[in-house]
């Protein structure tokens, strides 16, 4: 059985967090930008999205995963909520919950766009629902920002 | 990942996330968290949560297929949706006590690799029968507050891709 350096490991640790948080982040903002701008064709964007969706969820398991990860490396160092540290630990958890349920809603809403746009049934004529999903793209984008600075709060102290 | 599984895929990992943030949040305002983490390792802990992730999906996906297939889905009613959650967070809550049991089996083993480890396995099954039922109850019950809050996030989510027929798509 090969035997991992307990701070290679960390190390991969902090590297798939910080990974998973930047797929996140970075496609969602793709994504706003796209669909924000006038579409001739609403398919392609929704089949990138459609995909993002898909790697976002694989991502957000990841985050929370390798999250406790780090957590369990400050071992019997980790401070109690009620300091400083413990509060923005909170928040950002908080955060993270407001973001999920969001992208939940947003998940199902291009699941059942994407499914139009492949079936028979057309767009409503009038106001386009990826304008819709991409506000929520620009949500998102604005949350998993003020996780990440909630983050730099934790690791540079309060 | 396959197309047709973004609404279970989704859905699922959203239970498993806040499942898992919610134990995380519990434990660590009562202040036993870095002791909790402290008698855990890092691939029992990863081992653990990826458990909860595929059995969370997996039971999220059979809730959505059982969903799709009551008469109230083609219309639009979401209602039938808790039901079937209650039903299969039952089973996910005996799933993962059980894959428990076993990653715990397999760190013992691993460590005092003897028989007389695996004679305490007949010992144990009434304590884990018990446990299960147990499971079964709390399983359930989470099942339920996820199934309501999923009718309320599928509402939304019409509203915003402004469909008005099928709920759940298969996309």
């Amino acid at each position: 059985m090969i035997a991992l350096d307990h701070h290679v490991l960390e190390l991969g640790v902090r590297w798939l967090h910080v990974a998973s948080m930047a797929l996140m982040l970075g496609g969602a903002l793709l994504l706003w930008m796209s669909l924000r701008a006038p579409l001739t064709s609403e398919a392609a964007p929704l089949r990138a999205a459609t995909t993002y969706e898909g790697a976002f969820w694989a991502a957000a398991g990841l985050i929370v995963l390798t999250g406790v990860g780090n957590i369990a490396a400050f071992g019997r160092a980790l401070l109690p909520a009620e300091t400083g540290w413990g509060v923005a630990f909170l928040w950002k958890l908080l955060v993270i919950v407001g973001l999920l349920g969001a992208s939940v809603v947003r998940s199902l809403a291009v699941a059942q766009l994407a499914s139009r746009a492949s079936g028979t049934r057309s767009m409503p004529a009038t106001v386009s629902p990826t304008r819709a999903i991409a506000r929520l793209y620009g949500v998102t984008a604005g949350a998993i920002a003020l996780a990440v600075a909630l983050a730099v709060v934790m690791a540079h102290g309060t | 990942m396959r197309r047709a599984d973004l609404a279970s895929w989704s859905l699922g990992t959203f239970h498993a996330c806040v499942l898992a943030i919610a134990l995380l949040v519990v434990v660590y305002r009562l202040g036993g968290l870095d002791d909790a983490l402290a008698g855990l390792s890092t691939a029992h802990g990863f081992a653990l949560f990826l458990g909860l992730w595929a059995a969370t999906v997996f039971t999220t996906t059979r809730a959505l297929e059982a969903y799709r297939r009551s008469p109230a889905a083609p219309g639009g009613d979401l209602e039938p949706l808790v039901p079937s959650a209650l039903r299969w967070g039952a089973l996910n809550g005996v799933l993962f006590l059980w894959y428990l049991a076993v990653t715990q089996l397999v760190a013992v083993l691993a460590s005092r690799p003897r028989l007389e480890t695996l004679m305490l396995v007949p010992a144990a099954l009434p304590v884990l029968t018990i446990a299960s039922l147990v499971a079964f109850v709390v399983g359930a019950l989470v099942g339920l507050v996820f199934g309501t809050i999923d009718v309320q996030l599928l509402r939304l989510a019409r509203s915003v891709a402004g469909a008005s027929g099928v709920e759940v798509t298969r996309t």
